[in-house]
């Protein structure tokens, strides 16, 4: 019975061998344990011994050709035994590191073009692909809308259209509202005239103006106000705002009197620490700076931007900002710092004819000052009665922030700051 | 139904299943006459004698490696690991014999071991006792590790755990130790290992947290509810097996998930859910899934840098707020 | 595993147990030699530790174990494998990957075992096992049963923590068991000069108070004395020690190594002419034990039991690849503790299939 050699594997990574060269010759014996061939592997040349005694009766590989692990090598059998007809020899190659000759190179076949952009759900130009969020997406496409109005103007990260534009979209609300975090105090402005509706409708209260709920109600709920009210005198403050806006008409900037009332009540905040400091946790915390938001309505809802370190800015950087605030609140382009970190607010129904009203407190601020509008009335001056321009005010305070002198004191500040504006030029 | 501490629970749940079964014994540093160095075992070596609750000298791979031997021959070991940055001289025992004995010997014998080792950090104990690895573990076929955040589910899921045939890493957590909570009487109650809990209900927002970070989780919930978002805690309970589908089926509802963890979030336990969530919830999702981990650096000693290096409760809200914004919601 | 003969000339009066410890070791000789051959035919792969040259301190420790002694070993494990009494079918099937192998083909070359025989492997980690061994001696300890843990590893991992710890352990809990260091001199190729401060490797045992002797490892009568008395020694003292028996290897560490780089051709050539299978098989003729022809018998046994094993483990079938995730878990629950983690896995699972089954 013939045997075959195989190739041998002699280092964990070879994969095919050399013959160095045969130790012995066809028809040589061969022992158990004898070294016969020298192999050539991928790492080093390694001796190839016998497993089992024998005669080579045949040599398959011969020296310095190359087979691949596993194939046959040489026939062993007994001496004079015939070697079958088709023991055939692995492949071979005369030189170990030839390669197979370069093939002609295949005719070249045209790419094909690049497939055409995928045209995106609600992107009718075609143009760049729509950043929707996939929820937005789903959302979108369920409800049949056109999402390319949005294109860009998301709510998210580089405009991405979130879910929450696409539910606004279904509620109707038409432009992306500004985000909101906290929601100041205003009691409920007398609504336009509504459409006659003969059946009740249901609405989900959009993320802002649940906001706005769940915020008044905790402060309502635990925050123990009290009120102060003030009848301040501006008949002066009208006419420093009337010679501001002459002396800046050329750059066109413009100073309104809640300019004036912000930039007071920041001088006021910070010379009465007790009335401006908030409660927290059971501690005071005293704050370096007034902060000052100010309240502004939107069609439906309202968002409260801060004007920061108002006490160290000059009435006219505060009238910028808050022009600007004021403009991007409606555009709802304010940024989530902007309406976060007051200390006090100022909220001013005075454009809407309210002559006085009392406003919630925003916490953690401690205190809001509601303004309504200026009214020329008759006064007792001197004892000779004159028509000034008068404004009531009222503050509302957190009575664990604050005691009523406290809060009397920084009313009467305010109130002698506006009388006497020039101080707030100071 | 009784109110008590998380160590209480561990203590009980040890204590039954001592009494119930003569095969289960305890082995660790100080866990005897020490009464156990955060007082987990106190008690346990007067009641059961040196033999069932065996103090060890300070030689973590070679009694943990003892509680595999012991394990193969069907005994049901709890070896203790003092924290689990210790277990570290120890990994070899761990992910090269305990998780892979049962396969790779063909089924032939198993590891009925349980690890018991509290993570965590807080109390400027710096780099190198200040640790959460649980990730590195919960990757390891082989290995279950379960991580329970409140005394109920620590006594409950040890039971499982030590009558589990399966080596299994049960990751307790300092400060838990002495969260207390209600924790049903019945020596039988046991909670299964591979099922999460929500914990809270949202519709808003999906936090995904285990251990400690659980409780952090829930009191920035507690903020956000004040701005009108509704968030979804679920505490994951058991890192491997993973419940992925309760995940799942919360990130369905609310789109938006964000995950907590102790340990850092590259290569962790984050990464691990926000790839699953990103696969199952593709077309669910508002935004990607978002990370909240410690620190990337080695705990720093001085108090402020190391506020500044946990995932405190200010951090994970941070991050949930960005999360929002980035949805358009606040 | 039940001996009577206890003494050298006891084992020599006893023709059964010469008979028996001469077979087991050619056995073994003739497996390695054929292991060695079927690995170049690749159909052997990954590591491959042959125990050529040390027969004797493998067959003499193993030769002394009673029923119910629990054996660890290195991954140098096929020796230990065949005297404990594992098929040599089924030994060499687990080396060719198949469901035949003794651990149905999931742990090849350096994890075989056989539980009902407690041999608890076969462990690929240098000095990984012992403190694992010492586990096992608890719990021997812990049950009050009046058995020894037989713990053998090479001189190697003497060096590693794990043996230390183990040493330490075993002598401070008084466990009943015996660490036998097969000491072939090398520690892959780097001599035990060269890595340890101790070269005397029994001496170790002296700093855990705990007895330690060294036997010439080629005289399988004289390892075997040394490891019935002290595993007597565990088994009714509960004294743990060490057992250093001194031997050689004819091949490399591996298959992979030849063996040559690090140690002189007169090196191998002296041990090769101390055979202790030859020497053994000398012993036994010049005492009229074994005649020449009985030797001879027994050779050509032994390679008919080695071709029949091999030619078993070629026809055997691989295990089948939707058996993959068998085996990682035990506990009767484990597919209902899993079942939650199914979906969005990283492992290739789309749609509808479980990563658990097929």
């Amino acid at each position: 019975m013939t045997d075959e050699l195989v190739m041998p594997r002699l280092s964990d990574t070879m994969e095919e061998g050399t013959i160095g060269r045969w130790l012995k010759a066809e028809g040589d014996e061969i022992h158990e344990g004898e070294v016969i061939a020298e192999i050539e592997t991928d790492k080093a040349t390694m001796e190839f011994q016998a497993y089992s005694d024998g005669t080579l009766l045949k040599i398959l590989v011969s020296d310095g050709e190359t087979a691949p692990l596993g194939s046959p090598i040489a026939i062993v059998g007994e001496p004079g035994e015939s070697v079958p007809e088709d023991a055939a020899a692995a492949p071979k190659k005369k030189e170990k590191k030839a390669r197979e000759p370069e093939r002609a190179p295949a005719e070249q076949v045209p790419a094909a073009p690049p497939p055409a952009p995928a045209v995106v759900a609600g992107n009718g130009s075609g143009g760049g692909a729509l950043k929707v969020s996939p929820i937005a997406r789903r959302m979108a496409d369920e409800a049949g809308l056109d999402l390319s109005a949005l294109a860009g103007t998301g709510s998210g990260p580089e405009g991405r259209i979130v879910k929450a534009d696409v539910e606004r979209m279904l509620a109707g609300g038409g432009a992306v509202a500004a985000p909101v975090a906290l929601a100041p105090s205003a009691p409920a402005v007398a609504a336009p005239p509504a459409a006659v509706v003969t059946e009740a409708e249901v609405r989900e209260l959009t993320p802002m103006l649940k906001a706005v709920a769940t915020r008044m109600a905790h402060s309502k709920q635990t925050v123990p106000h009290f009120y102060l009210t003030s009848e301040i005198d501006m008949t002066r403050a009208v006419e420093l705002r009337k010679e501001l806006n002459e002396a800046l008409s050329a750059s066109g900037e413009k100073v309104s009197l809640n300019d004036l009332i912000i930039r007071a009540c920041a001088m006021a905040l910070v010379e009465h620490p007790q009335a401006h400091r908030s409660y927290v946790d059971g501690n005071h915390v005293y704050h370096p700076h007034a902060n000052v938001a100010m309240a502004v309505a939107l069609d439906d809802g309202l968002i409260v931007p801060v004007v920061f370190e108002a006490d160290v800015k000059t009435v006219r950087q505060i009238a910028r900002e808050t022009r600007d605030l004021a403009s991007r609140a409606r555009s709802g382009g304010l940024r989530q710092r902007e309406i976060e970190g007051g200390t006090f607010t100022v909220s001013n129904l005075g454009m809407l004819d309210v002559s006085s009203f009392a406003a919630i407190i925003n916490p953690p601020e401690s205190a809001i000052l509601a303004v309504g509008n200026v009214t020329e009335r008759a006064v007792v001056v001197e004892g000779q009665i004159v028509p000034r321009s008068m404004m009531n005010a009222t503050l509302a305070c957190d009575h664990r922030a604050c005691s009523g002198a406290d809060g009397a004191r920084l009313l009467q500040t305010i109130k002698r700051l506006l009388q006497g504006p020039a101080a707030l030029l100071a | 139904m009784a109110d008590m501490t998380y160590r209480e629970a561990l203590r009980r749940a040890l204590d039954d299943e001592l009494a119930r079964d003569p095969d289960v014994f305890l082995m660790g540093e100080e866990i005897g006459r020490f009464q156990g160095s955060y007082k987990v075992t106190q008690g346990l070596w007067d009641k059961y004698g040196p033999k069932r609750v065996r103090e060890t000298p300070i030689s973590e791979a070679g009694f943990l490696g003892a509680g595999v031997g012991a394990a193969m021959m069907g005994l049901r070991p709890v070896v203790e690991i003092m924290t689990i940055n210790f277990i570290l001289v120890a990994m070899d025992q761990v992910i090269n014999h305990a998780a892979k004995v049962r396969y790779m010997f063909g089924g032939t014998v198993g590891v009925p071991l349980v690890i018991r080792t509290p993570g965590g950090a807080g109390a400027q104990l710096t780099a190198q006792h200040s640790q959460s690895l649980e990730a590195w573990f919960a990757g390891c076929p082989g290995m279950k590790v379960v991580a329970p955040a409140s005394p109920a589910d620590a006594f409950g899921m040890l039971k499982t755990a030590i009558r589990d045939d399966d080596p299994v890493l049960f990751c307790e957590n300092l400060v838990m130790y002495n969260v207390t909570g209600p924790v049903p009487d019945d020596p039988e109650f046991t909670v299964p290992l591979g099922k999460a809990a929500v914990v809270r209900e949202g519709r808003d927002l999906t936090i995904v947290a285990h251990s400690y970070t659980v409780q952090r989780a829930l009191r920035v919930a507690d903020h956000l509810a004040l701005d009108g978002v509704e968030t979804e805690v679920v505490d994951l309970r058991s890192l491997r097996p993973l419940d992925i589908d309760t995940v799942a089926e919360s990130v369905r509802k609310t789109n938006r998930a964000l995950v907590a963890e102790e340990g850092w979030s590259t290569y962790g336990v984050g990464a691990e859910l926000a790839a699953r969530i990103h696969r199952i919830c593709f077309d669910d999702l508002d935004a990607p899934v978002e990370r909240v981990g410690q620190a990337e650096v080695p705990m720093p000693y001085s108090k402020p840098l190391e506020l500044a290096a946990l995932p405190l409760e200010s951090k994970i809200e941070a991050a949930a707020r960005g999360l929002l914004r980035d949805c358009g919601v606040l | 595993m039940a001996r009577a003969a206890h003494s050298e000339e006891g084992v020599l009066q006893d023709a059964d147990t010469a008979r028996r410890l001469f077979r087991t070791m050619a056995l073994i000789r003739r497996f390695e030699e054929r292991t060695e051959e079927q690995y170049t035919r690749a159909r052997i792969g990954g590591y491959c530790h042959l125990a050529i040259g040390e027969e004797a301190s493998t067959v003499g420790a193993i030769d002394a174990l009673q029923e119910g002694d629990c054996l660890f070993a290195s991954y140098r494990d096929h020796g230990t494998a065949l005297a404990v009494g594992s098929s040599p079918a089924a030994v060499m099937g687990e080396l060719f990957g198949k469901q035949t192998g003794v651990a149905h083909g999931r742990g090849g070359s350096m994890h075989l075992l056989d539980a009902s025989r407690r041999f608890f492997g076969g462990w690929g980690i240098v000095g990984g096992h012992l403190p694992i061994a010492v586990g096992a001696a608890l719990a021997l300890e812990h049950r009050d049963e009046p058995h020894a843990v037989l713990c053998q590893f090479g001189d190697g991992a003497t060096n590693t923590g794990a043996y230390h710890e183990a040493l330490n352990l075993a002598a401070v809990w008084n466990l009943p068991i015996v660490f036998q260091i097969i000491n072939n001199q090398y520690g892959m190729g780097t001599s035990v000069e060269q890595s340890s401060a101790e070269p005397e490797l029994f001496h170790r045992s002296c700093a855990y108070r705990m007895h330690g002797e060294r036997v010439d490892g080629n005289d399988v009568l004289e390892v075997r004395e040394a490891a019935e008395r002290l595993l007597a020694q565990a088994r009714e003292d509960r004294k743990p020690s060490v057992l250093e028996t001194v031997t050689y290897r004819f091949r490399g560490h591996s298959v992979a190594d030849a063996g040559k780089v690090y140690r002189t051709a007169e090196e191998i050539d002296s041990w090769r002419r101390r055979d202790p299978i030859t020497r053994f098989g000398l012993l036994l003729t010049e005492r009229g034990v074994l005649t020449a022809d009985d030797i001879d018998g027994i050779w050509k046994d032994v390679a008919a039991e080695v071709k029949d094993a091999i030619d078993d483990a070629l026809e055997a079938a691989f295990p089948d690849i939707d058996t993959l995730y068998e085996h990682v878990y035990g506990d009767p629950d484990w597919e209902s503790q899993f079942s939650h983690m199914q979906a969005g896995a990283p492992f290739g699972e789309r749609g509808e299939a479980r990563s658990w089954q097929t």
